[in-house]
This record gives structure tokens, sequence and C-alpha cells, in this order.
């Protein structure tokens, strides 16, 4: 098994574990004891059943997960309380750009963003210098305002790109994903429809 | 201080992609057929004109077949084979025509779910298309569409190579191609060559729309670029004809309202950019399509039923002057029962031309075998009516 795959599976073990945590969490379980049970599924998860692994199934459905996603379900795993004011400006981040990127990528309309993702410059310099400056202008923010959660997942998305650490050599493909995507939106809708109908308290 | 060193690092690492963005080699033009190495065979050589069948009914039904030449002008075929088209048991199999006795030998099973599933740690549901070509590295590389999930519109693509022509294959590799949980990309049209040691694979999206693009792959394989032929949802299954270094034409399948015709684009910057999708006045009924620029002559010649409701014939056009305009030359196959009969269907052609000029035909045999036809260009250009087809 090379490293790609061997990241690529274990992501989706994560989502797994990270899935059934959160369940565990919720359902006031202990967090020891919802530790113990999400290590146990991400374990089970390489074991076969029927000829498959669980995450061999899962990475069928989902392909491999990006970076991003794994350094989120990382944080979240290691820190269950976790700081709104780390995880609200990359969720908002990933919902902006994946609601400009996924319609125009999956072919609704002439230009194809994705392909900007392989840093060539077989159109020109233009496109691959200003992917690189956004991201480098997107670094900056993040360390000015501290958000160091967006900041790892720039920059561990950029060195796991170059070090070709899954199957895909584009780097959207490390930096994004739809399920992290499809998770940002959920959570942002969430929160704005749980501002707008919380009872606020008189004064 | 965690921040300002990630910085540091996020910084740097920027900085090296930038260095290898600069340093990139420029594009590669198209890579046209060396003529030198061609046997002066086509024009003046004898008309020939004869047909086999590659599959011999292992399976109940067979589609989608591709080939490739190999040492003594002998040729491989692989196509699908199963139950039906989507069910489990189907798998890519293989035949090897032998230019000397003309004979296919035993056709085998090559690729099968279970396979797939192994070399590409995922869950495999069905297997698809496959299309094979000589890689720029001189191997064999088979190119096949498997699903994990609902239909043709969830389809990855896979590829295998053989270096001992045929007789091994490497573990499949799953090619990313697409960004949304790399769902619906297939293949049909034969890949394409550049200078710069890239290979261009013609492949097509239906998820959503139906649409073309180029994939390029480097000689290792991966995924490099893609380039988008059209979008919307009319158009699928594009094929290049190469006309020179810098031009091409190509033709897709189309998936709209009537009148329906074969679609066509064409560039004249070795394929980095495309002009709009425009119908030619080829009628086809939104099926399959194959094209050929022959090596001696730079002809076109094109395989497609020349029908707009069905799939009842086979026929074969060529045009001299890179695409202008169309001559129908053969129609090689064509339902010989009484209407309203459809039981006989010819459909997803694929075309080759071996090194000693011969232009081999394959095609899906009312989904239950693989015809071939083998000809020259002398016969192809010959004026005659309808060859009388010879079969085994």
């Amino acid at each position: 098994m090379n490293l790609p795959t061997l990241i690529g599976l274990g992501g989706i073990s994560l989502l797994l574990s990270a899935t059934l945590f959160k369940i565990l969490i919720s359902l006031k379980i202990s967090k020891q004891t919802a530790y113990i049970l999400s290590g146990l599924i991400f374990i089970l998860s390489f074991v076969p059943i029927s000829g498959y692994t669980v995450n061999q199934y899962f990475r069928g459905l989902f392909n491999d997960l990006s970076i991003t996603s794994i350094i989120v379900l990382g944080y979240y795993l290691i820190n269950p309380e976790r700081s709104k004011n780390q995880t609200q400006p990359l969720m908002l981040l990933i919902a902006i750009v994946g609601i400009l990127f996924y319609p125009a990528a999956i072919g609704f309309g002439p230009i194809d963003p994705y392909a900007w993702g392989y840093l060539n410059q077989d159109h020109g310099l233009f496109i691959p210098l200003l992917f690189l400056a956004l991201l480098a202008a997107l670094m900056t923010m993040a360390v000015i305002k501290r958000y160091t959660l967006l900041l790892s997942c720039l920059v561990f998305s950029s060195i796991a790109y170059q070090l070709n650490l899954l199957e895909s050599l584009n780097l959207w493909d490390y930096l994004l994903d739809p399920i992290i995507f499809l998770y940002a939106i959920i959570t942002i809708i969430a929160r704005r429809l749980w501002a707008l109908f919380s009872v606020k308290k008189p004064i | 201080m965690i921040n300002k060193l990630l910085f540091s690092v996020g910084l740097l690492s920027l900085l090296v992609l930038l260095w290898q963005i600069v340093n990139q080699a420029p594009p590669g033009r198209f890579l046209m057929p060396d003529k030198e190495k061609m046997a002066k065979a086509s024009h003046s050589a004898p008309p020939i004109f004869y047909s086999d069948f590659a599959s011999h009914g292992s399976t109940h039904e067979v589609h989608s077949a591709t080939a490739i030449e190999l040492d003594g002008n002998n040729i491989m075929a692989f196509w699908y084979g199963g139950t039906r088209e989507g069910h489990k048991d189907v798998s890519i199999y293989s035949n090897i025509w032998h230019s000397k006795t003309r004979k296919w030998g035993q056709e085998s099973r090559l690729i099968s779910r279970q396979s797939t599933k192994e070399s590409t740690a995922r869950y495999i549901r069905k297997l698809g298309n496959p299309v094979v070509t000589r890689g720029p590295d001189n191997g064999i590389w088979l190119f096949y569409v498997s699903v994990s999930v609902g239909g043709w519109a969830g389809s990855s693509i896979n590829l295998t190579r053989s270096y001992d022509e045929g007789k091994t294959w490497s573990e499949s590799k799953r090619l990313i191609t697409s960004p949304f949980l790399n769902l619906s990309t297939l293949i049909k049209g034969t890949p394409i060559h550049y200078s710069d040691n890239t290979l261009g694979l013609p492949v097509y999206h239906e998820f959503l729309g139906k649409f073309g693009e180029i994939v390029k792959l480097n000689e290792s394989g991966e995924v490099i670029d893609k380039i988008r032929l059209s979008w919307g949802k009319t158009s699928l299954q594009p094929i290049i004809f190469m006309t020179s270094a810098d031009t091409a034409l190509a033709m897709m399948r189309y998936h709209g309202k009537p009148p329906r015709r074969i679609l066509t684009q064409s560039t004249n910057n070795a394929g980095l950019n495309w002009s709009s999708v425009q119908k030619s006045s080829l009628v086809n009924p939104g099926a399959g399509i194959i094209g050929l620029t022959l090596k001696n002559s730079g002809q076109l010649l094109l395989a497609f039923n020349n029908d707009e409701q069905e799939r009842e014939d086979m026929t074969l056009a060529t045009s001299d002057d890179n695409g202008q305009t169309w001559e129908i030359r053969k129609t090689v196959e064509e339902n010989r029962l009484p209407v309203p009969d459809k039981s006989q269907q010819f459909s997803y052609p694929w075309l080759l031309q071996t090194r000693d000029g011969t232009i081999h035909l394959l095609f899906t045999w009312h989904r239950s075998h693989i015809k071939h036809m083998i000809f020259n260009a002398s016969w192809l250009n010959q004026d005659d009516s309808l060859p009388e087809v010879i079969s085994r």
C-alpha cells in the first residue's frame, strides 16, 4: 500500500471516527468512552468484511478527502469544544469558494476553474500566479487575525501538494472537497437559523 | 509563535511552487505520425477487404471495443463483456489477431471488478468502456471506466499498463479527473500524443451536464491538465483528428433536440483553445463515433451510424480537406431484417491503422459480438457499391 492510498483510506476512517464521536458526544456519552469507541471504529474500518473494508467502500463513494478536511477532523477530535474563532472563518471561506468553484468545475459554463489547480502555464502565467498570490494573501490574513486552523489548512495543503501525498496532482483536491464544503454550508445555515429563531431574553 | 512559523513555511512552499511554475517547459504541440516509418502500401496496393469476429461468444453481451497494434502488424483488442451492460459480472476481455494467419486467438478475461477493487483500494460496482493506446513510454496503456455508485454518471477512469506487449499488466491506478467526488468522467475516443511526451485522453462527463474535455497525462500516467472542449448538456464522446502539429478537428456525439448531427469544432494552437461547437452536415442518431487520420495521405476517416434515428448501419466517410467536406465511402453493415425489427444494431466503432497501412475497424455487432473488418485505403477510396461482407 503506497502513501497516497494510506492517506486516502486513513482520511475516510478519520471521517467515520469523527462522525461517531460527534454522535456519541451529542448523546451525552463520556468523552473517554467516545474516544475509545471512535478509535475502535478507526481500526475496524481497515478490517475486510465480505471482501471490502469499510473505508474502501466509503472511498469508492467519496473519493479521497482533502488535506483541509483531514486537518479539520483531527482538530475536532483533539479539541471537541472547538473555538468558533478558529472554525467560523474557515467554514465561511470554504462555503464562499465552494459556491463559486463547484458549479463551474462540474460544467456550468465554458471556464473550468478546476484546471487552474494543475498550476501549469499552458494558458500563460497569469492564472497560476494569481492562484499563488491569493493563497499568500489568505495566509497573511490568517496570520494577522490569528486564524491558526485556516493557516494550518493552507500551509499543509500546499506542502502536501508539493509532496504528492494524494493521488491527485491538482491543488484544489488538497484544499477542498465536497464533504467539507457541504459541512460548511450546513453549519453556516444552522448557525443563521439558530440566531434567527433563538428567543432573546428581555433586559 | 506557531502562527509565524507556519506562515514562514507556507510562504516558502509557495515560493517553491512559483519557481516550479516559472521553470516549466512550454506545452507540447501535436505529435504527428512519422510518415517515413509507414510502409508505402496504401493507394497503390490492390484493394483488400475482409471481416471476422474478435469475440467468440464467451459472454452474453459485449460492447465498446478498442485495439492497439503489436509487433508484426498483429493487433490486440479489448472490450467489456458480461451478462448485460452494468451487470456486476462485466469484465474487460482481450484477444489478439495474428496478421499472418488472419485469425483471432481465444479471448480471455483481463480485468474484473475484484481486481480493480484490489488495486485501487475502492469499492467497485461495475466496469465499462476501455480505451487503449501506446503510451509516451512505449508501453501499452489501457484506460477503462469503473463505477462505484449510481449509473454511468458516477464513472471514474482507471489506468493499467503493460511493458511486455500485453502479456502482463500493472496494477490499475485511479485517475483523479473531477473535483466533485471524482464523479463522472468517461472515455470512448482515441488518445492523442504531444511533442512533450504527454498524452491527451478525450473524455466526457455525464453528471448534471454532458460535455467533452481532454485530460492530459504525463509519462508517469498522472493527470497534469484538463482542457474543456464544450459545456452544457448536449455533447459527449469527443474524438480528435490531428491535421498538423498545431491544428486538429474534434467531433462529438450530439445529445440534444433534432436535427441530430455530429458536432464539430477545431483548434489552431495544438488544443490549448477550441472553437465553439457547431453541428456538421453528418447525420447521426446520437451514437458513438470514431475517427482516424490516415498516416500516409492525411485523409480523415470517420466511422459512424449514418442515420438520424437508429444504429442500424455502420458507415465510413472520408475527408480530403481536413474535415471541411465529407464523402460517404462505404456502408459496411446495415440491418437486413424487415422493419420494425431492431434486433440488428451496430455501434461503438473503433479504428486503427497498422504500420503496413492496413486499417482495422471494430464495432459492437448486435451487442453479442465484436465485429472486425480489415481493409486498406485502396479499397476505401475505390468507387464501387456495397462490398460483399465475408464473415467467418
